[in-house]
This record gives structure tokens, sequence and C-alpha cells, in this order.
């Protein structure tokens, strides 16, 4: 009764085709890109931020949750609904408001898909630098929460480098300018907090985002190792070169095999692991630097180095890249991806770590990562369906963001924490340092009332809430709740 | 944490419902999003392939039923496998699809229009004699001038839209259909189809003569039926497998070098032959074998190479991909070569050329809406260009953009792109 | 009850006697008031305990680093203890090849230069802050020069600090590798609240490579929207620019670049040689495309500094010792950033203004002989080019009339509730922040 309620209000203020409540509907809203699943009560797309912010009140007033959406490409289960409760998908909320060459920014509505500002920015010969390599489909609403980052991150920085101001959406259903207007402006920096606040703080609506020139000149290096060993030392080398490449991302054995397979990159078979180099700039320092960036490579041992200068042999070299995560599904039916970060200086000594635990665990591992900024990908391959082996490779999951933690690194260098990572979080932060994070989520209003269960450690399970669901559609079967 | 049951074990024969492998191959990355057409339109997850796919993972295990809500949900779906195209987990979408109508089909629960559309399917489209009366009918409608009021009839506009056109002489030859001046350097034979030798005879004859001229004897074997791409499609794998069935033998029988096809639904359709006879003893290794033999018609020529024309009209033109050879084949650089090798063509890419026109089959007919609002957005993207001939690739693109110059008032001229070779062939004084 | 004896004898008792007393100079004092003790904690641990006594007595504590920059915000509501920080001023980790140090936050960036300077590297907190001032302090108050063109502000490169909240308990936040997004990046809350949230203990940034090759050029243009045309175009085509700013006439003069009536754009290159001087090349030539002529500036001890241009850069307000001189700064958009120096100008003849026009940050040093009028004028200039002029240093006397950062911002609720919630006792800087907060 109270959710045919819950659902009739929606309805009003959303308008009914665009609130979801059928079983078959709402089941398609219970995952992200990871292995957890919840489903939500109601899901309601809605058109504006006043449409957003009256579904907010409308949930606020029905006591239940809410959960936003972007393209639920999330890598921590993020926009996965823990509690049930509404989910706000921001699909419609998909128009670049503005573009302001001149002052190089753009006012994008949180729905617009990441490469396509660069894509509408091209035309003025701008465009928007964080690049996840998912960024043919994730939403800026997504990488704000998350604080995304991509392969180009290493020289221009992760998301929250670029976004200039927002526009959210409280857990009282109040829309709030948070800077945005000009450069800076005095008072606390919500923005910077909102970004990577996995939409426990607010949900947000507008995003002014920075946007950059296109460099002159790229050059893309795609050098060949025998060893990953050794191409982990290269990375250390170019850094310690003092030269800061645009992208340095690795990827080994089995992940260029799953590659090879999807785009047949003509990645060597029998390679260890090769880095993908790019050097931006002025066409001299280009020259300069990937000269230097050679000449390391080679040193330490590579076995072939191919340069991609024209868009159109750049494009080869990285498509296998971008589609490296998807192609794992080539290899195993599921992967697990973690994220950790650890110091450059500490990359082999990780990575060889890695393989181990994997190894005594008998799992295959892919890993796919930013070499550049130390930030790890291993993705353990398996069968879900496999008695058991889920919970294993948890657990090799945990033993794995052990050995970054350890080396001084965190458990999550851009997919968020979101449900998978929360119960590590008391590994690098101390009750004290999450009391202070409570704090900020009391002044903010949002308790437990925006994206429950995500981030802190709670005992509460995704799962329980999940399952319940399917029960309840297996029992109740058409109709089930209205 | 939560980890969803394991996918029940199928059910049957593995023709009628998807298959474990196929369908845990969807990892839920979401790169394929973008590429959906339906998904674009309507900004639901329901509506995107990662949606479809998890919903049809969920009415194989069983966890959600076939009501109508849900096989709504893979009714929309356009099967235009762009999804597929791009998908980085190799994700068999076109397969995972077509059974997993056929399971809900099967399972004696599937919706009244379903069956109705299997029924018409297999009863007319599947017997040459009654879609011919169909297709006279249509001829009829056309030519008295009656198709031309009822579309302006605001009421009935939308509704009648995508009545195929079929118009100018039907194809009826069969044997060796064109032979070439000078030595044969290959034999192959033309699928001819169900609806095309009715509806555009006259891109046959432009094929024959394209082939004929570039060194190929070519043969139309009379005991070929219709390919069953749209029974597949549409659930009915036994008919679609009777179909593939006798086109192995005729085709087999033939013994030509090579099946040429010029519809892209048909071609995608025979090069599956293999897998939609698999587990048939009899016919298992003949339908595989054949399958490798086939070619949509301008893969064919790319590959021969194709001799270049000397001339050709002053044409500015627009090539929309037709899903089934760009996504379903992989096809899409063929086409364009062969356009591009056309003196005095000049060849305008529209936005979004490998988006699907709403066409789809039988879809403008199953869900029109759709096809309409995805049939508007490709006519303004085509006028963008202002190119005066759209080219594509298979009969049923060719109706619905046919349709849709009509709708927007568009002096544009639809063609196969084959045409406007021979056209050019012809230009330049070569002959058959 | 608590007595300036008794806090003292605490204080002493936390820090050690020789590290706890009563203000010795006016130096401690805070807009004209001193506190009732000064006290200099040796650890985090002692910084902690104090803030813990104070937030449970009801004291107000402002922590401050060297004092270079203590002239920004609004007047103390309440003053009791000074918590400096100098003592902490140690480098707590560098692994060069890690691109990251972590210090104490009361190490002057000079030391830290210097430190970083030795492996090759530097932290980009921008090089024209005077050498004196503290990582803590520069944190605190934001502070940023032109040099924020290339490397941003504290904000980008800040990954990882330690912090004291204010009922004394030490957190993190943050961590030391540079990419991490494990919690709310409490960082930058930090960066620029004007320890009005917690007491910043030690901070990680991401360094980078000391470019190989500088230069430096100044050209004399017609007007503002040239000198603006000029760098924006030389960002547009990715030319080695590390800094910018646009001065106006008077502020070009304070600085010995006499260009007679003309506006002054002085360009900071940094790169490799080749870049640097294929730069330096087209720059000229883009000047001399808009009627611009090389100005000479004055010979400078290592060219890798701009010239600094008076007044200091935004948000090192220091005391000029002038009553009567107002420092402030307003940000607008870059497109708009023409406009606002015209303004400015109109509204205080003896304005000197520097811009940086990439950012749209404008810096205004003048002089007020008519109360608050010259004020309010600005303030008005600043609102019609779209911006909010904050005031970094004047009088104490026209300080208390006002909010030196103007009024509050659109998400002010929000940020007072923040406020609640981090320092529930009001024992931070109190009154000091935006808003009064
Ligand atoms: C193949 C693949 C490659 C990837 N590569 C990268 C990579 O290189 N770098 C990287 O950082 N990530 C990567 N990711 C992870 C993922 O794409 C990013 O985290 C992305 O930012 C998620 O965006 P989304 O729109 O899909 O968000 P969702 O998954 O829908 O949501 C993610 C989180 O954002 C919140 N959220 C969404 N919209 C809003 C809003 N409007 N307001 C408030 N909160 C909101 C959700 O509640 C959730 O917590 C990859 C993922 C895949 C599948
Ligand atoms: S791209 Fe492939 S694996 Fe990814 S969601 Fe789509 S179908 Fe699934
Ligand atoms: S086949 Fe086409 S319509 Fe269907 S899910 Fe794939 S992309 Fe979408």
């Amino acid at each position: 009764m109270a959710r045919r309620n819950l659902i009739r209000e929606l309805q009003s203020a959303c308008g009914k085709k665009w609130v979801l409540h059928a079983p078959e509907d709402l089941l398609v809203y219970e995952y992200d890109g990871t292995i957890e699943r919840g489903m939500p009560e109601a899901v309601v797309l809605p058109d504006s931020a006043e449409q957003v912010a009256a579904a907010v009140r409308i949930a606020r007033r029905h006591g239940v949750a809410v959960t936003a959406r972007g393209a639920g490409t999330g890598l921590s289960g993020g926009a996965i609904p823990c509690d049930g409760g509404v989910v706000i998908a921001t699909p419609r909320l998909n128009r670049i408001l503005e573009l302001d060459p001149e002052n190089r920014r753009a006012v994008v509505e949180p729905g617009v898909v990441n490469l396509d500002i660069s894509v509408a920015a091209a035309a003025y010969g701008l465009y928007y630098a964080p690049d996840p390599s998912s960024q043919k489909a994730c939403t800026i609403g997504g990488n704000v929460a998350e604080n995304a980052g991509g392969p180009h991150c290493l020289r221009y920085g992760a998301t929250t480098n670029h976004i200039l101001g927002l526009e959210i959406v409280t857990a009282d259903g109040e829309i709030v300018q948070a800077g945005g207007e000009t450069g800076e402006a005095p008072g606390y920096d919500l923005t910077g907090v909102l970004v990577g606040s996995e939409g426990t703080l607010a949900i947000i609506t507008k995003a002014v985002v920075r946007l950059l020139p296109r460099p002159e000149s790229i050059i893309t290096l795609l050098a060949i190792f025998d060893e990953v060993n050794q191409a982990s030392r290269a990375v250390s080398a170019i850094i310690a070169a003092g030269i800061v490449p645009a992208a340095l991302e690795m990827m080994d054995k089995y992940t260029m095999q799953a590659v090879e397979a999807a785009v047949h990159a003509g990645y060597p078979p029998d390679a260890g692991a090769v880095l993908l180099i790019e050097v931006e700039g002025l066409a001299e320092e280009t020259a300069e630097e990937s000269r230097a960036v050679q000449e390391v490579c080679r040193d330490l041992g590579a076995r072939e180095l191919r340069i991609g200068l024209s868009p159109e042999d750049r494009e080869r070299l990285w498509a296998g890249r971008k589609g490296a995560l998807g192609a794992l599904g080539r290899l195993a039916p599921s992967y697990y991806i973690l994220d950790g970060v650890v110091p450059r200086t500490r990359l082999p000594a990780v990575l060889d770590g890695v393989y181990a635990a994997c190894e005594r665990y008998g799992f295959r591992v892919a890993n796919v990562f930013h070499a550049g900024d130390g930030n790890l990908h291993p993705n353990v391959l398996f069968d879900e369906r496999v008695p058991g082996a889920t919970e294993r490779v948890l657990d090799l999951g945990g033993e794995i963001m052990r050995l970054c933690v350890d080396a001084g690194g965190s458990i999550t260098g851009e997919h968020g924490v979101g449900y998978e990572k929360r119960n590590y979080m008391s590994w690098i932060f101390s009750e004290d340092d999450m009391e202070v994070m409570a704090r900020l989520k009391a002044a903010f209003g949002a308790e437990e009332r925006l994206n429950p269960g995500k981030v802190f450690p709670t005992s509460k399970g995704c799962g329980e809430v999940s399952s319940r669901m399917r029960a309840a559609i297996a029992r109740a079967g058409p109709d089930a709740y209205i | 944490m939560a980890t969803p049951p394991p996918i029940r074990a199928p059910v049957g024969a593995r023709l009628i419902a998807p298959s474990e492998t196929d369908l845990s191959r969807c990892v839920r990355c979401g790169l394929c999003l973008q590429h959906c057409p339906t998904y674009l339109a309507t900004g639901l997850e329901t509506e995107s392939p990662r949606g479809r796919l998890y919903l049809m993972r969920a009415l194989a295990e069983g966890v959600a039923q076939p009501t109508a809500n849900a096989v709504g949900h893979l009714d929309q779906c356009l099967q235009c496998r762009n999804c597929e195209a791009v998908c980085p987990s190799g994700v068999p979408y076109g397969r995972v699809m077509e059974a997993a109508r056929a399971q809900v089909l099967a399972g004696g629960r599937a919706p009244l229009s379903w069956r109705l559309r299997a029924l018409f399917l297999r009863q007319v489209i599947a017997r040459p004699g009654r879609l011919a009366l169909v297709a006279a009918a249509l001829r009829l409608y056309r030519a008295c001038g009656l198709r031309a009021v009822a579309e302006r009839i605001p009421v009935l506009r939308d509704r009648v839209l995508f009545a195929p056109t079929v118009a100018g002489r039907p194809f009826r030859r069969t044997g060796v259909i064109a032979r070439p001046q000078g030595a044969v350097q290959r034999r192959v034979a033309l699928l001819t189809g169900c609806i095309m030798p009715l509806a555009y005879g006259r891109v046959h004859e432009a094929t024959a003569r394209v082939l004929a001229l570039n060194g190929c004897e070519v043969t139309a074997p009379a005991e070929q039926v219709c390919c069953g791409a749209l029974h597949a499609h549409n659930g009915d794998r036994e008919t679609a497998a009777a179909l593939a069935r006798r086109n192995v033998d005729a085709f087999l029988a033939a013994g030509a070098d090579a099946v040429v096809v010029n519809s892209a639904g048909c071609g995608a359709a025979m090069k599956e032959y293999g897998a939609l006879l698999a587990e048939e003893p009899d016919y298992a290794e003949k339908a595989r074998r054949l399958a490798e033999t086939v070619r949509d018609v301008h893969e064919f020529l790319a590959d021969l190479p194709f001799a270049p024309p000397a001339s050709g009209p002053e044409l500015t033109v627009t090539y929309q991909d037709s899903c089934h050879l760009a996504h379903a084949q992989g096809i899409a650089g063929a086409p364009r070569l062969i356009l591009a090798a056309i003196p005095g063509l000049r060849l305008l890419e529209m936005a979004h050329a490998d988006r699907c026109c709403g066409s789809a089959g039988v879809y403008s007919l199953t869900q029109p809406q759709m096809s309409l609002r995805l049939l508007d957005e490709k006519m303004r993207e085509i006028a963008a260009t202002g190119a005066a001939v759209i080219a594509t690739a298979n009969p049923g693109c060719m109706s619905q953009l046919e349709a849709g110059a009509r709708r927007h008032g568009l002096r544009v001229r639809v063609a196969h792109a084959v045409e406007l070779l021979d056209e050019a062939y012809r230009d330049s004084g070569a002959g058959v | 009850m608590v007595t300036q004896a008794s806090v003292l004898q605490q204080l002493a008792a936390i820090a050690g006697p020789e590290h706890a007393g009563p203000p010795q100079a006016e130096e401690y004092a805070v807009d004209g008031l001193p506190p009732s003790a000064v006290v200099r904690p040796g650890s985090y641990e002692q910084a902690a305990e104090v803030l813990r006594y104070a937030n449970s007595e009801r004291l107000a504590v402002i922590p401050r680093g060297a004092g270079t920059l203590m002239a920004l915000g609004n007047v103390p509501r309440a003053y009791d203890i000074a918590l400096c920080l100098s003592r902490l001023d140690e480098i707590v980790e560098h692994e060069p090849a890690d691109l990251t140090v972590t210090c104490q936050a009361g190490i002057s960036l000079g030391r830290l230069r210097e430190h970083l300077a030795a492996a090759g590297q530097m932290a980009p907190l921008d090089p024209t802050l005077p050498a004196q001032a503290t990582a803590g302090g520069v944190l605190a108050a934001n502070a940023y020069g032109p040099y924020r063109l290339a490397y941003g502000t504290a904000r980008d490169f800040t990954i990882g600090m330690r912090v004291a909240t204010a009922d004394g308990r030490i957190t993190r936040a943050g961590g030391r590798v540079v990419k991490n997004v494990a919690g709310y990046d409490l960082c930058k809350l930090y960066i620029g609240s004007l320890g009005t949230l917690g007491v910043i203990l030690e901070a990680t940034f991401k360094v980078r490579p000391r470019p190989r090759e500088e230069g430096e050029l100044a050209f004399a243009l017609p007007g503002a929207a040239d000198a603006c045309g000029v760098a924006a175009e030389a960002e547009r085509r990715g030319l080695s620019v590390a800094a910018a700013q646009v001065l106006n006439p008077a502020a070009a003069q304070a600085l010995g670049l006499s260009a007679g009536a003309a506006i002054v754009l002085v360009l900071n290159l940094a790169g490799t040689p080749a870049a640097v001087a294929r730069s330096a090349r087209e720059i000229a030539a883009l000047a001399a495309e808009r009627g611009g002529r090389a100005a000479t500036s004055p010979p400078q001890a290592g060219a890798q500094h701009p010239p600094e241009a008076d007044p200091p850069p935004a948000g090192a307000g220091a005391p000029t010792g002038d009553s009567r001189a107002v420092v402030g700064w307003l940000s607008v958009l870059p497109s708009r950033v023409p406009e606002a120096m015209a303004a400015i100008e109109a509204s205080a003849a003896d304005a000197r203004t520097s811009a940086y026009p990439t950012a749209g940050v404008l810096r205004v040093r003048c002089t007020t002989g008519d109360g608050g009028e010259t004020l309010r004028r600005l303030r008005e200039a600043a609102r019609e080019a779209g911006g909010r002029l904050v005031i970094e240093s004047c009088a104490p006397a026209l300080k208390r009339d006002l909010d030196v950062f103007g009024d509050p911002p659109a998400a002010f609720e929000l940020m007072r509730r923040v406020k609640q919630q981090f320092d529930p006792n009001g024992i931070l800087s109190p009154g000091r922040y935006v808003g009064r907060l």
C-alpha cells in the first residue's frame, strides 16, 4: 500500500512513463559493472533538477532511501540500491546546457556521457580531459561521484581537477549551487568534497566542467617486454628520468590475449607485458620525450617498440587498452576487478605479490592498469557458477588490498569504495578519521538517506535485500507489487 | 554479498533457449549502451542490450516470467546487433535474442501477437505463392494511387507508412541468369530470396549484370527458398531450420564457388546456417560447408577485386549501413569502397550511418512507434548531408528509407549500392 | 574558572614551559586583537592536546604558521590561544621517484623548496610566495600566485593531510599515493578553510620535476584585452607558459616596468629548451600583432621567479604597514577580465591591479582615504563584472564593519552546517571565515 502511494506520487512528479515498478523492469536496475546485486522498489528517470528534488522529497516522506544511477558502469557497486528504495537514474538529464569556448568551460547535466563533451567541444579545438576507459558509456554524474580517473590522469589529474562547480539536490530535496560561477569563490570547497562522495552526500544535477585545448602533438608508444617485471621497472625509470608522460599504461599477458581476441591489436602472443605510453605537448617536447622514453624502455629490455603518430595509428594502439576490461569476458565468465594504489616505486614488488597470491588461490589474473600512477587493476578471472568461487575470490581480493595498503597505498584509486570495499576502509582510516567523514555526511543531512550502505563499514549486506526481492518476484509472478 | 543463482541447465535442445555460456559472457560493462538505438531513444535500461541480456538470463533461469511487459522489452529490440558489434566481451547477442524468443514461443505462454506473427511468417513469407498474392495486393495499392491518398490522411498516415513498396518488374528467372562476355572466371549462385524478387527485382538484375561484368557466371538455383532469417529472428527456429536445410541442399547442388547475397539480412542468416543446424547430424557438416561460401555481394566484389567503372553520372550519395551487413557481418568498408570507385560520385557520410533506420525485418510493422522515431531521426541526418541518393544494402532498409523520404517530403532516391555500380558500368558503355 | 594563569599553566604542562607563555609582542595579534597565550607544540599529540583542552574550556584558538598570511579573514570574535606550528617543521618523507613529499605544517616554503630542489623537483605551491610562509598556512589560506596557470592551486596537488580536529583528535584525510578516492576528500575542505575546521599538522603533495629551462617575457600592450588575448592564444597553442600576469599601468610602474600608460603582460616560461625558445618567438609575434613591444623588467636574481607584482599573491595579505592600504582579490570569468580591470580603475584611481588572465583572478591594491567609500565602490565594480571582492587586508577599523568575504555565497547554509559539525563549540578561529563562521 505504502509502495503504491510512493509510486503514484513519483508518477505525478515525473510522469507515468518515467517511473518503473514492474518486477522485470526493476530487475535490470539491480546491477552495475560489479558482481553485486540489489533491487530497488522503484526507478525514476527525472527530466530536470526540479523533478530530482521532488523525487527526493517524496522518497524522504516515505522513509525510503534514494540512490543515484548514471550509466551503471561503476566498478564498486555504487549505483546498486543496497536498501531497496528509489533509484534516480539520469539518462534523460543528458543535455550539454552551455559550451563556452572563450572561458573553456561547459555546463552539463549529470547524464551526459563523458565522451560526448569532447565530441561537442571538438569544434573549438577543446576537449574534456578525464578519460576513463568507459568514457563511451559512463556519465559525468557517475564520474563526479567516483572522482573517475583514466589513462591521462597521470598528467591532467582526475575528475576533481576538472570540475569547477556543481548544482546539487540535497537529501532534503533542496537545489543548491556549489561554486561554479567563476573560478574561485570564497567559502568551503563543497565542490571539492562532493567530487568522489559516491552519491552519499547529494545528487548532482549539473556540473561545470573545464575544457582544455587539444595538444599540438601527441605521440603514442607501445613497448613490448618479455617480462612483467621489466615493464614495471621501466615505469619507475621513466618517472625517475624526469618525464611525466600524459599516460603510462600497462597490460600483462592474459589481458593481451583477451584484447587480441577482441580487437586484433597485433600484440605478440608470447610477450609478458606491454606499456602504452603517450607524450603530449609542443612538437619539440614530444619529440624529445618520446626519444627519452624509448631509450629507457630499450635499456630495460623492451624487445619491440611501436610508434603511433597519426590519429589512426594512435587509435589503433589505444583500441586494445580501451576495450581491455570488457574483453576479459572472453577469458572467463566472471572477473573481479581490484583497484589498489601503491607508490610507484613499489610497483614491481607489489605486482609480484599479486601474481603470487593469485597463484596460491589458483586463479588466473589479468593486469591492465594505470602504471604511471601506481594504480593497479588486477582482474581475477573466475566462474561465479562454481560453488564457493566468489567467496574465495573475495578473500583473495582482500589479500591483494592488504598488499597495497602495506606498501603505503590505498584501497581504491578511481573506482570508489562503494559497497565492495567498505570493509577495507578501516585498513587505511581510523575510527576517528571516519567519524569526521560521518560529520560531513551529517552536515549534508544525508545520513542513511542517500545511497546507504556505501563507503563506510557496516554489517548490512546488499544481497539480503536482493534475494528477498527476487524471491518476492518469483512468488508473486507478474504484477508483483502494484 | 549477493551472487545470482546459477542459470538452470537449459531445458530441451540448445536451440530453444539461450545457452548458459552465451548468457554469462555479458560482464555488464555497459560499453554497448550508447550504440543501442532503443536505449538512446528511451534512456531505459529495460530497452538496452545489457538490460535485455539480463532479462533473458532471468527468463532462462525462471527468475522472471514472460509477462507482456517482459516480452515487450524483447519485442522492442531491433535485433540490429549494433551492440554485438561493439561488445568487447564478444557476447553473441543476435544468437541469444533468437534463442530467447524461441524459448518464449516454445514455452506456451507467448503473447498472442507473437504467435500470430510466427504464423504469418510461416504461412505467408515462407510460401512463395501466398507471398506473391500479398505482393500483388501491395503493388495494386501503390499503383492505383490509394497509397498516396492514405499517406495523406492524418489518422492513417503513421499506420500505413510501413507497408512495403512493391513496384517494378518482379524477378522470376532461375537457372543461369547471366554470363560474362569473356571466359568464366567464377561461378556464383545468387540467393533471390522471398520479398526481394517481388519488391526489388531490379536489384537482382543489376547484381547479375555487375557480377557478369566481373567475370562471373550467375545462377539462381530453382530449388532455393526463403533464407529463414525473419523466422529465426522471431523465435521460430523450427521453420528457419527447415528452410535452411532446403537451401543447403539447393545451393550445394548448384556447386558454385560462392553463394552471393545482395540482401544483408539474408546474407547474415546464411552465414549462420552452420550454427543453426549444428545439432542435426545429417546437416551440420553440409551447413557449415555451405555457410563458408556465402558472401555478401559487396564483400564478394571488393575481394575480387571488381573492375572500377571508367565513368559514372555526377551524384551525391550518402550510405546507410544495413545493420546486418555492418554489425552482423562486420562489413562496412566494402560498400563504401565500391561507391568511392565510381567516378563522379561524391560520398557524403551522414552522422551515425551505422545506426538502425528502424526497418529491422518486420519491426516497423510490429513496433511502428519506435520505428518511426528512429526513421525520423535518420531522415534528419540524411537531409543534413544534402545527398541526392541514399545507398544501402538490404531491401528492408530500402523500403524503410523510401517511406521516410515520402514522409519527410525529401526528394532523394533510394538505391542499392550495387545498382549505382551497375549504372556507372552502363554509363561507361560497358555491357554484358 | 579559567584565568590567563590557568591557561598558561595548562599549556605549559602540554608543550613544556619554554614553549608556552603570554604573547611577547604585537606579533601574535590578529586584527589588533592579542591572544592571552601562545603555545608552540612540538608534536602532533601536543597540538591535539591543546585543542582538547581548549575545546573543553571553550577557549578560542587561532592556528598560525609564520604569520605572513594572518591578515586574511574577518576580525575574530574571540582569541585566547595562538597555536603556533613553527616547531613542526620537518620533511616526513620524500621519495623522489614517487614524485611525492610529505612535510609537517610548520615547514617554511623556503626550506621545502631547497629540499626538493636538491632532487631536481619542486612543489608547485606558488614559488612567488614569501619564503618564510609555512606549508600549513599556505594551505589554510589557499594562497596562490600566477603559477596556478601551469600547476593549479593547492587543491590540485595536495593528496593527503593530517589534521587535528577541534576536539583534539589526530585524523587523516587522503593518503600518500597520487591517486586515491577512498573516503571523502576532506583535504579539499580544509584547504582555504582558514583554520576554522581543524588544524593542519601535515600535508602530502604531488611534486614535479623542475623545468629544464625557464624564461621571462614582458610586453607593453595597448589595452587589457590585448594582453589577455595574447595570454589566451598562447595557452590555446599549448606554448610553454607557466605563469601570466596582466598589470595595469600603476602596478607595472610599481614594479619598475615603466611603460607609460600601457598595460603590461608578464609571462614566465618553463619547459624544454627548444619548447621555451619557440614559445618565446611565437609569443613575441603574437604581442607584436596586437601592437605590443617588449617591456624591460628590472634585473632579477634568477629568472625563475616572476616579478613580485605588488601586491603580493592572492591570500598573501601581509600587513602592509600603511593603515590606509587595501589589498583584495576577485574572480570573474576569464572573458571579463578586461572589463573588471577597467571597472576597478574607475572606482579607485590609484589601484594597482594585476590579473591572472586565463584564471580570471584579479588582485588589487589601493588606498582608501575616505573610510569605506572606496571599498564600497570596488565591491560594486566587482559585482558588475560578475565577481565578488574578497578583502585580504585592510585596516582593522574598516574591517570591523564588513565581511571581508562579501555577501554569503549561495551554499552558505551548507557551509554553516559543516562548521557546526566540525567545530560544534566554535573554538577554531571563531568569526574569521565567510559569513563570520
Ligand atoms: C570497461 C570499464 C572501464 C572502466 N574504466 C575506468 C577508468 O579508466 N577509470 C575510472 O575511474 N573508472 C573506470 N570505470 C568505472 C566507471 O566507469 C566509473 O566509475 C564511472 O565514473 C561510473 O559512471 P556511471 O555513469 O556508470 O555511474 P554509475 O555506475 O551509474 O554510478 C556510480 C556512482 O555514482 C553515483 N552517481 C551517479 N550519478 C550521480 C549523480 N547524478 N549524483 C550523485 N551521484 C551519482 C552512483 O550513486 C554511484 O555511487 C570503468 C568501468 C568499466 C565497465
Ligand atoms: S558490451 Fe557486451 S559485455 Fe558489455 S554490457 Fe554490453 S553486452 Fe554486456
Ligand atoms: S540488437 Fe540493436 S536494438 Fe537490440 S539491444 Fe542490440 S543494439 Fe539495441
